[in-house]
């Protein structure tokens, strides 16, 4: 399948662009980085801070986890269980939901999947405490699996809106070839379309997981006590003023992501999808 | 083993509009067996509904003197091609070609689909992903994918008409030859009459969901059922004239009780094709080793003929 995007003129100013919005996103991150390892004198007590700092230390680093390790081991592994909870439930929940909506005709689809995300419209804070009282009785409260069940509620209608795209692009035909050459139900479904939805699947997995690793208003309401790690950050980082512990900290929130993005981004690359079919 | 698909009273609804009226239909062990008909006919549906992919709203449909109609399309033990070839995009050739035999638990898978591959000449190419080979390979995949596990029947929904010209005619032949090697069952749908002449044993015309006649293909082109058959069967039209209903080869042209103004003209080879109108409108073909210029007017004898007086 040839992209009609491909001619060498156009990819100049793809490439521009592509440039432009790196640098406004990786700018920010350079920044951080900068904070995080340079000496404090060079950085935030510099009248102007210098952009290629000339000493590295770890001691922001090295306060930063031994004034708080245990806390900050056991935020981490909270934050790590919650965001996996939630995306492998959003994979699971939304796949299994979107093959259902793929069957039904396109307006009906849409329509149900618009009123799913009623439920994103409604602001987090004012359901998060009906949420809390509940979660109390039911012994959730606190826990990851509680929140996790909380932030599924804002990253599943997003997660069958991918899933189903990605259905809907499928030929009917595969999966009735599958069911011919003999695959039940099930098997059509787990050994021929998952595997070719699964592109949408880990992208969705992908999204819900960073949506739940940096969710702030249910985890605070909810999970108040064992916080997760954007939480901690805030109690005990930024609301206290020191920026070196913050920037230490903010490193350690964003480099799970970029590793489960970088490790994820070759099986998202779909376009292997569409090939082997014509007509 | 003799397999016979029957259908019997066939009928499908959807909503109001009836696709499928009423159909029966047998269709005898090892015969190829070619479903023709424009598109939109309900060619497809038929198709699914034997292979079990649709259900019909009312009728029922035997294999082998079994009533299948209820079985769900991996019971029935009938192999399909589909149009587009519904190759597995995210498997290799040899996966593909594997599939039913994995989901059937046969032994001996890699034999087997050895042994397939070897017979369509497709060997060199199992390792292959399915986007890296050309439409005639993947034609000749999907149909080894068909044959791998001796299947009771093959149905195919014009499997030849993604293909290049050229690369179809060779695989036309390749299927008659592939089927004749079986001895096996063939339902072929098609829109394309050269497939329908070359492969059918039998050929069904099917129109706004009904069979109009069901024979062979020189019996369609020579002794067509009705109007409509002898309308669509032909390169060309039949020639309707008085109720008389004749092909262009069975008028002499340049003498007769007939005639006709020229409009167009079309020559293959030594022969011409005249196009032209008579007296009352109608369109007329003839065919002629001699050339006639457009707007002149034409005499022509009809030496033989299929009378329609009482159908017209």
């Amino acid at each position: 399948m040839v992209s009609e995007y491909n001619n060498p003129g156009n990819s100049k100013y793809y490439f521009i662009i592509a440039l432009i919005f790196s640098f406004v996103i990786l700018i920010p991150f350079y920044v951080l980085v900068i904070i995080a390892f340079a000496v404090p004198s060079q950085t935030i007590a510099a009248y102007y801070p210098s952009i290629i700092p000339t000493k590295f230390t770890l001691t922001n680093l090295m306060h930063a986890f031994s004034g708080y390790s245990s806390v900050l081991e056991a935020a981490f592994i909270k934050s790590l269980i919650t965001a996996t909870i939630v995306g492998a439930l959003a994979a699971f929940l939304g796949f299994h939901a979107s093959y259902g909506l793929s069957k039904l005709p396109v307006r009906l689809s849409s329509l149900i999947i618009s009123v799913l995300f009623f439920s994103t419209m409604i602001p987090s804070l004012t359901i998060a405490i009906p949420i809390s009282v509940s979660f109390l009785k039911a012994g959730l409260y606190d826990t990851a699996l509680g929140l996790a069940l909380a932030q599924e509620l804002v990253v599943l209608p997003m997660t069958i809106f991918m899933i189903t795209g990605t259905l809907q692009t499928l030929p009917k035909q595969i999966e009735l070839q599958a069911r011919v050459d003999g695959a039940g139900f099930f098997q059509s479904l787990y050994s021929v379309i998952f595997p070719l939805a699964l592109p949408g699947v880990l992208a969705a997995f992908l999204l819900s997981w960073m949506m739940s690793w940096d969710e702030f208003t249910f985890a605070i309401i909810l999970s108040p006590v064992h916080p997760t790690l954007p939480i901690l950050i805030y109690l005990d980082s930024t609301a206290r003023g020191n920026i070196l512990y913050a920037s230490a900290f903010s490193l350690i929130v964003t480099v799970p992501v970029i590793i489960i993005t970088m490790a994820l981004s070759r099986f998202i690359k779909g376009n292997y999808m569409s090939s082997g079919l014509t007509g | 083993m003799t397999v016979k698909l029957e259908l019997k009273n066939v009928t499908k609804i959807y909503g109001k509009h009836k696709v499928i009226n009423e159909l029966s239909l047998t269709v005898e062990q090892g015969e190829f067996f070619v479903i023709l008909g424009p598109s939109g006919t309900g060619k497809s549906t038929l198709l699914k509904m034997m292979v079990g992919i649709e259900q019909p709203t009312s009728g029922k449909i035997v294999i082998d003197s079994k009533d299948v109609t209820r079985l769900p399309p991996n019971k029935r033990n009938l192999a399909m091609v589909f149009q587009n070839y519904a190759l597995y995009p995210n498997m290799n050739v040899f996966n593909n070609i594997a599939f039913p035999l994995r989901m059937h638990h046969r032994t001996n898978i890699s034999q087997r689909v050895r042994e397939v591959a070897e017979k369509l000449n497709i060997s060199d190419i199992l390792g292959k992903r399915v986007n890296q080979i050309s439409g005639g390979q993947q034609q000749r995949v999907a149909l080894a994918r068909a044959m791998v596990r001796k299947p009771a029947m093959f149905l195919l929904d014009e499997p030849l008409s993604n293909l290049d010209a050229r690369v179809r005619f060779s695989a036309r032949a390749e299927l008659k030859r592939i089927q004749q090697e079986l001895e096996q069952t063939f339902v072929f749908v098609t829109h394309d009459q050269k497939e329908a002449e070359a492969l059918g044993d039998r050929v069904a015309v099917l129109n706004k969901g009904e069979f109009q006649q069901i024979a062979p293909y020189k019996v369609l082109y020579e002794d067509p059922a009705n109007p409509w058959v002898g309308d669509f069967v032909g390169d060309f039209p039949m020639n309707f004239v008085e109720g008389k209903g004749f092909r262009p080869e069975w008028a002499s042209v340049g003498s007769g009780n007939y005639s006709m103004i020229v409009e167009s003209m079309e020559s293959i080879g030594d022969v011409s094709f005249i196009f032209g109108t008579d007296s009352n409108g109608e369109h007329i073909v003839l065919r002629s080793p001699e050339k006639y210029p457009i707007g002149t007017t034409v005499k022509y004898g009809i030496n033989r003929f299929k009378d329609f007086r009482n159908q017209y």
